[in-house]
């Protein structure tokens, strides 16, 4: 209950702040509403035990260049199996290598502060899913496995640098609960690009 | 100058004249057929609490029940030479000294690569390994036992 008041709190605040007007900065409008695909490699890690690090990527639309809103969807996980622990029942517990995913969708807005660099805030909720090692789900001696899974808040919060007008790079702030044994508080950075023809043309030139 | 454009003539030479129909030469000791058993690797804990612990080998995931292997441990290394091309679950069962129990479950399969080579095909086990030690304190137990 606390994560989604927590979720709405933060909703509230994006949505509160959209009334504000911004300096259109750098020709920022005009970017924003031009430019309104974008992909995000993204890594969120941990730098604190119990250590953790998922690899994934999402994609941005800006739904109101003037605003600088916009929406966003995305996918990582884990790519390796991490021991958690689950309680499986009658003081018995399953240690399990876990690789965990997480599917994810909301809104972000982004505040400019140079001509380059800007405040962004992400807020959605996404499901997320496991994968465990020797087994499914199932049932030893009598204690479950019960999968930890289900549908969680997401917050991203960070600075976005351009640099250039089509490659940028992201460091900041996410949470998301992992449902398992890390907190969900994690170091989030990121590099993503535009997706518009000129952006792959730069690509192509560079090689 | 000249010698460094003697030395990108020689390496061009050299890169132009390797051809896709070359080939290596086999390794030694080049197993020339494929083998039919590989080794199942099995790391756990052996501590005061658990001076042996029981361990099952199950072919597939454990709930399955095609239980291949079950035994009791007294060392922290055991390997179980098994059939290829299976994937492979274990299960280690651990005593906590105030009672509660931990199973410590991990899968892997045991793989034969091959690579080709002047002489034929040489076939390698790539074995399996499992990491069954305990890993976390008591009071992360007491953390989640009521979720």
């Amino acid at each position: 209950m606390r994560k989604f008041t927590f979720l709405l709190l933060c909703a509230l605040f994006l949505t509160g702040s959209m009334a504000w007007a911004q300096f259109d900065r750098g020709g920022a409008k005009t970017y924003e509403s031009r430019y309104r695909h974008s992909a995000f490699f993204e890594v969120p890690f941990t730098t604190w035990e119990p250590y953790d690090i998922a690899l994934g990527g999402s994609y941005r639309y800006v739904v109101n260049g003037n605003k600088f809103l916009g929406l966003f969807a995305g996918f990582q996980g884990r790519p390796f199996g991490k021991k958690v622990l689950i309680y499986g029942g009658n003081n018995a517990f399953f240690q399990l290598k876990e690789y965990r995913y997480l599917l994810s969708a909301g809104l972000d807005k982004r505040w400019w502060l140079t001509e380059r660099l800007d405040f962004f805030t992400a807020v959605g909720g996404g499901f997320t899913f496991v994968d465990y090692r020797g087994t499914g789900s199932g049932t030893y001696k009598g204690h479950t496995i019960q999968k930890k899974e289900g549908w969680v808040p997401v917050v991203k919060a960070g600075f976005h640098y351009k640099i250039s007008r089509f490659f940028f790079a992201r460091f900041g702030y996410e949470y998301f609960d992992p449902m398992s044994i890390s907190s969900g508080h994690r170091v989030y950075a990121g590099t993503g690009m535009l997706l518009s023809i000129n952006a792959f043309k730069k690509i192509e030139d560079s090689f | 100058m000249p010698l460094l454009i003697s030395f990108v003539l020689l390496l061009a030479i050299m890169v132009g004249c390797q051809t896709d129909d070359e080939c290596e030469t086999a390794p030694f000791g080049c197993l020339q057929t494929a083998p039919g058993k590989g080794h199942l690797h099995v790391q756990l804990t052996i501590n005061a609490a658990n001076p042996s612990v029981p361990v099952k080998v199950f072919r597939g995931d454990f709930e399955n029940n095609d239980l291949v292997e079950d035994t009791v441990v007294t060392g922290s290394r055991i390997s179980f030479e098994l059939p290829v091309d299976q994937y492979y679950s274990v299960v280690a069962e651990y005593l906590q000294a105030d009672g509660d129990t931990v199973f410590a479950i991990d899968g892997d399969d045991i793989q034969v690569d091959e690579n080709d080579y002047c002489e034929g095909t040489c076939f390698e086990v790539d074995d399996g390994r499992i990491d069954v030690e305990l890993a976390f304190p008591k009071r992360s137990v007491l953390h989640r036992k009521n979720p």
